[in-house]
């Protein structure tokens, strides 16, 4: 039985994981039509800024006193700074491509995230290895019949349902998710409607990018460690979830993420000799996902138009 | 007479211009000095723009190319025979080049599907890795001749093509990219755990090519001088590359080649002029992977030893990149961008660990600025408008 | 048309003194030797630290002014890529200056290139990987290894866990590259020598960070030990990971892959108590003390578990040179034929180019940092190993 309980609680967490990256790639595929290929290593950049500020403070003599109002003080910076990275992609890369085909900007984000991969393992000090990080959950947890359930596995859980709602809300009832809505309905009409097309997508941007910093810090502080060559395994497999679930839909990021996890925690932790395997299983589902279901499980069948 | 003087001081000419470009080729391979070899990278394309820069020049370059371009193409081909001659103590050159036309030949595949026809195949390394296999296993498992082998690994690798063409033919550009990355990853999983494929250790000792019970392993005696035997590889490698430019060529001037570029550009306009968009795509899968499929089994039996390392990713990523500077579906374009990719590293070592970053960023910024790539393309020449556009192309300058 | 063939051969003459001046004589011939290692890639880490330590050696020697050649020494990287391995072999082995080389952490790039080496007949030291074939196979005379096998660490790690501390049932994890899938195959037949049982074995990827599954799944089976084939970053990953699913009480037996300090770095005090059946202890001889003190003062990346074996590989090299002169097949017949004393103590070649010496230590992490047995407050009492039962 805690076998089951033990099983169960690390398949949520890696969904948590998967989830956080995947709705960031449902925000840039649902307005702008564009599968961003750097979404993963944004958020190593995140893990990263984190480290910097942590060591930058603790230079200084601040250091780690563990209490909670200095943690999250941090944690916004990053994610601050992360979005503010967000703005200088989309003016570098993404702005002069705007009207370019779709192919050329699927490429050219595809050669930002590998050039985001070395940049951090070449500035960064013993880049190549693996970085211990800094810890943010608090020991312990609840007790629930003798079985411990930690405090990290309750706050990860929450904070992903409480961001997806956020996104939700942020989409549907603000103004500039009314104009995201806009713009990825009709690119050529939000202009004559008089809607900033320019500022909408950096707003994509911004918000996808302080998404995948939080993502990050949430990927390092489970697991304790960073490597600057983490992104593409979650980018891949975020984006993975977010088609299995559905472009354009938030909430299908989550049912993709648990898809996923499902499969290779299932395959490792029930199979004999499948742990392995586990990579090539998940890989062969969305594959046939991909095939049978394309538009995703909650993903809407949209017509292309001529 | 006045004629045949002319024809005769043209083609001087152009060996003359032939036999500079294998001399700087020359120098920039041998050369260990990287101020050196910058430098006259630099004056190359310096002269070169200016050529282009100005409309008398460039006329007479692209006029004596276009109407002697026999013996351009046939002055070339000897060079190219008798280029690793004079290599005859630089078997690393000629291992380079070997390498180099290897990767050609991979960014010709990736450029038929890529760049012609638009599909964004982020796995390719996919095929280049079954083809290796199938030809390599075929060889030190059952002993088959190697020149069956090759043939099989180019049809495995069209057979993959197929299965992998088959259902997602009709999906929408980032999908595609995301199951060819899928793809790419399952592949190399493959190749590391089964014990099919010799798990991670890879498969050691894949016999080397026969030549009617002469191996390719062996050192080449020619006029009295003895010749590594990396030679013999380059001329058996230098020959399918020179049948798959030809192929290349050959398919992007046909009908074929103008239905694929179509596609690329407006895949509902295709379909409604009655184009089989679905069959066009399979075509440009498998037509690739079987490009692919050679390659590896040259590869393969040429290095004796390949393992799932060789197969990941990041791979994919390198020809993408090939590709993308070379500019899509250009052909020459791709040659060079391929050639000077693989080169380039290979010189410039002492910058190997800024390799990666710059790549990248080259790749934006030609993506960018630039994404007709290096080598200007000419619009294509629809044949019965032919003789209107060049009249006025001509009355323009 | 006249103007323009003028400008032609304007060009023609910068292009031609642009080659005269790339062929301009070259200096004085030196004796040239190589060290090819992974400077980029996951494994730079170890290839950087070898790099140095083979750096150190040879400005080492050349200081005394006794050595009669001037030796040049040229770096090439070989990423841990079969492929580009083979290229810097070709590289090295083309250039005639060229008369030995120290090479590879990876034993698939060590496959590769063997074969090239041996074309070309310049001598091979094996300063890193483990695959018993790249000596025993075709038995090369160019090839020579200086450290031990993998097999060899496999049987200590099995001996020790099994009859000194008499524990019986194992659990193995390994990764799936060839490195773990080797250690793998090794440790199975070592325990089963020793009438061990396996309860389990499972595979990882490298760069996986989430073991809870199968950790959840071995706290099931119960076992005395885990055993974990592959390096650094998922041996402290799966250590930390398994102290949260209460397997708290079980020896954590690792290889030479996770011999760095990186361990202890990334585990914290989940650490404690760890084994490693690891290569030699440099700091446990005179000699050996005096390389950190000397490498310490000079690099500040650490030399990492093959940096004594690219020093002594140096030291080897250098003195076939001196004793023979810049001539391969003469340097391939010394280096086989001699022994070294340095700081691995003595290397003995067997006759397929194997040491088997080499320096076989079993470590425990003490306060995060891999310290030998003989020398921890463990051996001595002062300290009861974390999971005793």
């Amino acid at each position: 039985m805690d076998f089951i309980i033990r099983l169960f609680i690390s398949f949520l967490m890696l969904s948590c994981m998967y989830t956080l990256v995947a709705i960031g790639f449902t925000m840039y595929v649902g307005v702008i039509n564009l599968a961003n290929f750097s979404h993963g290593d944004t958020c190593v950049i995140g893990a990263f800024v984190l480290m910097l500020l942590y060591g930058f403070l603790s230079y200084f003599g601040i250091t780690h006193s563990g209490t909670f109002i200095y943690i999250l003080t941090i944690i916004i910076f990053t994610i601050i700074l992360t979005g503010l990275w967000g703005v200088l992609i989309f003016k570098a890369v993404i702005n002069p491509l705007l009207n370019s085909p779709r192919l050329i900007v699927l490429l050219a984000t595809v050669a930002t995230g590998q050039a985001i991969r070395e940049i951090i393992r070449v500035t960064y000090p013993e880049g190549s290895n693996p970085q211990v990080f800094p810890k943010i959950f608090p020991d312990g947890g609840i007790f629930i019949k003798n079985f411990l359930i930690r405090w990290e596995n309750i706050i990860i859980f929450f904070l992903t349902i409480i961001i997806l709602i956020i996104i939700n809300l942020f989409i549907n009832k603000t103004k500039i998710g009314l104009s995201m809505r806009c713009v990825s309905q009709n690119y050529e009409v939000s202009q004559m409607m008089g809607i900033n097309v320019n500022k909408t997508i950096m707003m994509v941007f911004i918000i996808g990018s302080a998404l995948a910093g939080l993502a990050g810090i949430m990927n390092g502080a489970y697991y304790r460690i960073t490597k600057f060559d983490i992104g593409s395994n979650l980018g891949i497999k975020g984006f993975s979830a977010a088609v299995i679930g559905g472009l354009g839909n938030t909430y299908g990021a989550i049912i993709g993420g648990l898809i996923i996890s499902f499969v290779e925690i299932f395959i490792s932790g029930l199979i004999k000799g499948g742990s392995q395997f586990q990579d090539l299983f998940s890989f062969i589902v969305v594959l046939i996902f991909l095939i049978i279901k394309p538009s995703g499980i909650l993903g809407e069948k949209t017509y292309e138009k001529v | 007479m006045k004629k045949y003087k002319e024809i005769f001081l043209n083609d001087i000419l152009i060996l003359f211009f032939l036999i500079i470009f294998f001399i700087i080729l020359y120098i920039v391979l041998t050369s260990n000095n990287y101020i050196l070899i910058f430098s006259i990278l630099f004056i190359a394309a310096l002269l070169v723009y200016f050529v282009l820069k100005n409309k008398k020049y460039k006329r007479f370059f692209l006029n004596l190319f276009k109407n002697y371009q026999k013996t351009v193409y046939i002055f070339g081909l000897i060079l190219l025979i008798i280029f690793p001659l004079f290599l005859r103590n630089n078997a690393y050159i000629i291992h380079l080049l070997i390498i180099v036309s290897i990767q050609i030949i991979l960014a010709l595949g990736l450029n038929i599907q890529v760049g012609s026809t638009g599909i964004p195949n982020l796995g390719f390394v996919g095929f280049f890795g079954i083809g290796a296999y199938a030809s390599a296993l075929l060889a030190e498992r059952l002993g088959v001749s190697f020149w069956i082998c090759l043939i099989f690994g180019g049809i495995i690798a069209s057979i993959l093509g197929l299965i992998l063409a088959l259902p997602t033919a009709k999906l929408k550009s980032y999908y595609l990219a995301l199951i060819t990355i899928a793809f790419s990853y399952i592949m190399y999983n493959l190749f590391l755990n089964l014990k099919f494929f010799d798990g991670p250790d890879g498969v050691r000792g894949i016999p080397p090519p026969f030549l009617f019970k002469w191996s390719f392993y062996n050192n080449l005696n020619l006029f009295g001088l003895k010749y590594p035997m990396q030679i013999n590889f380059y001329y058996l490698i230098l020959f399918f590359l020179i049948i798959f430019i030809i192929i290349s060529f050959l398919l992007y001037n046909s009908r074929i080649g103008l239905i694929w570029n179509a596609i690329r550009e407006d895949e509902i306009a295709s379909k409604s002029v009655g184009i089989n968009v679905v069959y066009y795509k399979i075509l440009a899968f498998c037509i690739g992977a079987f490009y692919a499929g050679i390659a590896g089994s040259l590869y393969a039996h040429y290095i004796g030893y390949i393992s799932a390392q060789n197969f990941t990713f990041t791979i994919s990523l390198a020809i993408l990149s090939m590709v993308i500077l070379g500019g899509l579906d250009n052909i020459s374009g791709v040659i060079l961008a391929a050639f000077l990719l693989t080169i380039l590293p290979e010189k410039f070592r002492i910058l190997s660990n800024y390799r990666v970053i710059a790549f990248s960023i080259i790749i934006i910024i030609m993506l960018i600025f630039r994404p007709t790539g290096l080598i200007p393309q000419k619009n294509r020449i629809y044949s019965f408008i032919k003789s209107i556009i060049t009249k006025e192309e001509v009355n323009d300058e | 048309m006249q103007k323009n063939k003028k400008l032609i051969l304007a060009i023609s003459i910068l292009l031609l003194i642009s080659f005269v001046w790339g062929c301009a004589p070259k200096e004085k011939k030196t004796v040239k030797i190589a060290f090819i290692g992974p400077l980029t890639g996951p494994n730079a880490a170890v290839g950087i630290g070898a790099k140095n330590s083979f750096e150190l050696k040879v400005n080492e020697v050349l200081e005394k002014d006794d050595y009669p050649y001037k030796i040049e020494v040229i770096y090439e990287d070989d990423a841990s890529d079969p492929a580009t391995g083979v290229s810097a072999a070709n590289k090295v082995c083309s250039d005639p200056d060229v008369v030995a080389a120290a090479t590879h952490w990876n034993s698939p790039v060590g496959l590769a290139t063997i074969d090239v080496f041996h074309k070309f007949g310049v001598a091979q030291v094996f300063w890193g990987t483990i695959h018993k074939d790249i000596t025993y196979k075709n038995c090369y005379p160019e090839v020579t290894r200086v450290i031990p096998l993998s097999v060899h660490s496999n049987e200590l790690a099995a001996e020790w866990a099994i009859n000194k501390f008499n524990r019986k049932t194992w659990v193995i994890i390994h990764d799936t590259t060839d490195y773990g899938t080797r250690n793998r195959d090794e440790i199975t037949e070592s325990i089963n020598k020793r009438g061990g049982v396996i309860l389990g074995t499972f595979g990882v990827t490298v760069g996986q960070q989430d073991f809870m599954a199968i950790l959840s799944k071995i706290k099931e089976l119960n076992p005395d030990v885990i055993y974990y084939g592959g390096v650094v970053t998922e041996a402290a990953l799966i250590r930390t990971q398994s102290m949260k699913v209460g397997l708290d009480k079980v020896l954590f037996m690792t290889i030479p892959g996770s011999q760095s300090d990186t361990f202890g770095k990334i585990a914290g005090k989940s650490a404690e108590g760890s084994f490693c059946s690891g290569t030699f202890d440099v700091n446990s001889t005179e000699i050996g003390r005096k390389f950190v003190e000397k490498y310490n003062a000079k690099y500040k990346e650490p030399f990492e578990q093959n940096g004594p074996y690219a020093y002594d590989a140096a030291g080897i090299i250098l003195q076939a040179i001196k004793a023979v002169g810049p001539d391969r097949a003469k340097i391939v017949e010394y280096i086989r034929t001699h022994d070294y004393e340095g700081v691995l103590g003595v290397t003995h070649f067997d006759k397929c180019g194997q040491t088997t010496t080499g320096g076989l230590t079993m470590y425990v992490n003490q306060d995060q940092k891999w310290v030998r047995w003989e020398d921890s407050e463990y051996a001595s009492g002062k300290r009861k190993l974390p999971w005793e039962k």
